[in-house]
């Protein structure tokens, strides 16, 4: 019989990472308001460029997923999975490294979105060199997570811990597959993936960050602190197992179904749109199990905010996940695509069930923390009233937003004309929802900040150094238990056996992903060998440069450049679009939200002027046009020196250019440049030959006439 | 040479095969869980996260 072991669980770090929860939330909710209120109101960017729609909101979002959520799922996750296998983190200081690591990572995303360095994918903005630190400070996590669970106190690895390790394998994966780069300088870089592919491997991430950073880490901490905080195991431990496999075979599949009606082959889009649908078992599992755990407590759901939090959040999360593969069905999508319906079903997600979800364990651990009683009970009631308002008036402005939107601009006349041919009526239409969109974020973040002082005075009327919990156990050996009558071979070599549960998770989402992907290469060869025989010519230097100024100002997060195979989009916008049409472009601009119209072929539309003055102030050129101005591109020179190493990486990728191309690239585009700045002078405008609106118009010019 | 391969398949009998993976993975998942001895263990894992006396590694009897 072996001794009982006393050991104390690190603490600390989880107070490190609850306090950088709430800091970086703060950072996260205020840039989404600001940017809220710039769709309201165009002007409130004044001027700069550093705080425009399309810089901040890849801002906004990256701190909403990656430092709000990331910070809360860390300090979750460490909380808990110490407590279930009996055992302090294997190491302190991989642990610290994890955290400021993190931190550091956030600061330098924080430091560089705003400024414009951007790889131009969503969730995926950060540039090469922050992606090498995520990987690194991941690994860590990863290994530390994977001996703690080696050195555990139980035999049993508890089904939250089977969610955190399908979040680490998965994450590193989606992460360093999708941000492969080459770097042309010591900054920016270019995807090695063009157009289709890109926009394949993009959405396979997109989507699975989705699922693997806000969904699976998040079911994981439902799976702890529902039952701990009603103080009753989960309803059917069978229902967990069966919800982990599936979600974890299935979620691997649905990206393709933000690429549908698209230019992606019809098989994928089928693939996307079938696994979708098949979701929603797994996830209303999961949720209906989560909820049956809160039965018999109910009366807690009242009395306790901590309850009230996570019961609240496990309904959001039924909510979403009952609506995304309704989305994913094409004749939905049709609709709702490119509007704010997406963006509501994503705050459902964001606000309801990560949020929630965080605050209510904010709200359970703290108190433990810090080893004292909660400041407020009221206070957290008024939070979670106030938030839930918040949430309410976001998606009821919001759903109704998109939903007239997306009506809007597909309605069709029986004479077989556009309804509404003008795309900025359809925008001038939704402004008032913005403001109320823009009202319920202020009630979010008004909850929240009562949440901010009651965390406050809650650690303030506490002692000091509150010190690490203290616990005991007998250690487990693995290899005595064989004679375990309990055990089991089977549950051996599976569910007690933390190697096989990775390698199987591996298995399990690389076999989706690998059929997935596949087309990417199937297409892609196909693609290559029609533009060699249409003779398409790669982007000039100027329209690269041009290209590059475009993703910076993240014009996609407005714009999409996708014509759909559906009536209404190829009526007000023509052809839909092509694969090969986007064979050049790294990263691909396909976009994911209209708030001005589709610019795939927006090429030769206006003459070179009407952008000229469509740059420098939208709403004198088009009447209600939210657009912002962008007064910067005609102060800002165009980095010509850059040019051939540009091309140069561009080449080495594939795209054919010639030595010479390579080689002129520099002084074509200044050529290219001063062509188009004289014809602006003739028209009266004034510009000089170095620009940046050159390069942009020049861009502009080339979109849709490949040839 | 793979992506020749790759672009000659037939892609549009993939669906059909993910659809039945998925069908294997849901139906093996349903008997995997209702294997023999598997409630005692479900049982015992399932109140790992309550507080309770730890006694003997891992078992509670
Ligand atoms: C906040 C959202 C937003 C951002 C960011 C944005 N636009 Fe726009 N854009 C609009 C809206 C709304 C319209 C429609 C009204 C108009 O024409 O001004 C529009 C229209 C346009 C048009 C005219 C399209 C047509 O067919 O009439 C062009 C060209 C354009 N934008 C280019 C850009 C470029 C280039 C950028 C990045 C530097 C950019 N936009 C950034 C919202 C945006």
């Amino acid at each position: 019989m072996q001794q009982v072991e006393r050991f104390k669980y690190d603490d600390g770090i989880v107070r490190k990472f609850t306090i950088a929860t709430l800091a970086w939330a703060l950072v996260a909710f205020l840039a989404g308001i600001y940017i809220a209120f710039e769709m309201a109101y165009y002007k409130l960017n004044f001027g700069v460029p550093y705080i425009t729609f399309g810089r901040l909101r890849p801002l906004h979002t990256n701190a909403a997923v990656f430092a709000f959520a990331g910070n809360a799922i860390f300090a979750g996750i460490y909380y808990s999975m110490q407590r279930v296998l009996k055992t302090r983190l294997f190491s302190d200081k991989i642990s610290k490294f994890h955290f400021w690591g993190w931190q550091l990572i956030i600061v330098s995303a924080a430091l560089t979105l705003p400024f414009g360095f951007t790889q131009g994918k969503e969730y995926a903005e950060l540039e090469w060199p922050i992606d090498i630190a995520i990987t690194v400070v991941w690994v860590a996590f990863g290994y530390n997570m994977i001996r703690t669970i080696l050195q555990r106190r139980v035999k049993h690895i508890y089904v939250a811990v089977w969610f955190y390790i399908a979040t680490f394998v998965t994450v590193a994966v989606l992460h360093v597959v999708n941000s492969l780069s080459i770097p042309f300088s010591l900054i920016k870089s270019y995807p090695v993936y063009a157009g289709v592919s890109d926009a394949l491997v993009q959405w396979w991430y997109g989507h699975n960050a989705v699922a693997f950073f806000l969904t699976t880490p998040f079911l994981g901490l439902m799976y702890y602190f529902i039952p701990k905080s009603v103080n009753r195991p989960v309803y059917s431990y069978r229902l967990s197992v069966v919800h982990f496999w599936t979600l974890v075979f299935i979620y691997i599949w649905a990206g393709p179904h933000h690429l549908l009606n698209t230019a992606v082959p019809d098989w994928a889009q089928t693939v996307g749109m079938a696994f979708s649908v098949m979701l929603w078992i797994p996830s209303w599992g999961g949720m209906i199990n989560g909820l049956l755990t809160i039965r018999g407590a109910w009366d807690k759901v009242r009395t306790e905010p901590v309850v009230k939090f996570l019961a609240v959040a496990t309904i959001f999360y039924g909510m979403a996940t009952f609506e995304g593969p309704l989305l994913a069905i094409k004749s939905v999508s049709e609709i709702g695509h490119y509007t704010d319906w997406i963006i509501a079903h994503v705050h459902s997600g964001a606000l309801g069930w990560n949020g929630f979800l965080s605050f209510g364990m904010i709200y359970y651990l703290v108190p433990k923390l810090w080893n004292t009683e909660l400041y407020s009970k009221r206070l957290a009631n008024v939070h979670f009233w106030v938030g839930t308002l918040g949430i309410l008036l976001y998606l009821i402005a919001i759903y109704t937003a998109g939903i007239t939107q997306g009506l809007m601009l597909r309605e069709v006349s029986d004479a077989g004309r556009l309804a509404y041919p003008d795309f900025v009526s359809s925008v001038t239409r939704i402004i008032p929802l913005y403001w109320i969109r823009g009202v319920g974020g202020l009630c979010y973040l008004g909850g929240f900040i009562v949440m901010l002082y009651n965390v406050r005075m809650t650690v303030k009327l506490a002692a000091k150094n509150p010190g690490d919990t203290e616990d005991e156990a007998v250690p487990y050996q693995a290899k005595e238990s064989t004679a375990d009558p309990h055990g089991g071979f089977s549950h051996r070599i599976l569910e007690a056996a933390p190697m096989v549960l990775t390698v199987l998770v591996v298995v399990a989402i690389g076999t989706g992903s690998l059929i997935s992907l596949a087309p990417m290469f199937a297409s892609s060869s196909i693609v290559e060998a029609n533009y060699k025989a249409q003779m398409l010519k790669p982007y000039t230097a100027l329209e690269l440069a041009g290209r590059d100024i475009y993703v910076r100002e993240g014009c996609y997060t407005c714009h999409s450049q996708m014509i759909r195979k559906t009536v209404s989009d190829v009526l007000r916008f023509g052809n839909p679009s092509t694969i090969e049409e986007s064979v050049f472009d790294r990263p691909f601009q396909w976009g994911s939200r209209r708030i001005g119209p589709d610019l795939a072929r927006v090429g030769s539309k206006y003459p070179d002027l009407w952008h000229y003055r469509h740059m420098m102030n939208p709403q004198e050129v088009v009447n209600g046009s939210i657009m912002p101005s962008y007064g910067w591109l005609f102060k800002d020179k165009i980095d010509y020196a850059i040019l051939n190493k540009k091309l140069d990486v561009m080449k080495s990728l594939g795209v054919p250019y010639s030595e010479n191309d390579v080689e002129t690239a520099e002084d074509r585009a200044r050529s290219d440049a001063a062509k188009i700045a004289e014809g602006l002078r003739a028209d009266g405008a004034q510009v000089k030959d170095d620009s940046e609106i050159l390069a942009l118009i020049s861009y502009l010019q080339r979109l849709g006439g490949a040839k | 040479m793979i992506r020749d391969v790759l672009s000659q398949l037939h892609w549009s009998t993939l669906p059909i095969v993910s659809m039945l993976l998925f069908a294997s993975v849901f139906v093996g998942a349903v008997i995997w869980v209702y294997r023999k001895n598997s409630k005692a263990i479900y049982e015992e894992a399932s109140l790992l996260p309550l507080d309770r006396p730890t006694v003997k590694g891992g078992h509670h009897e």
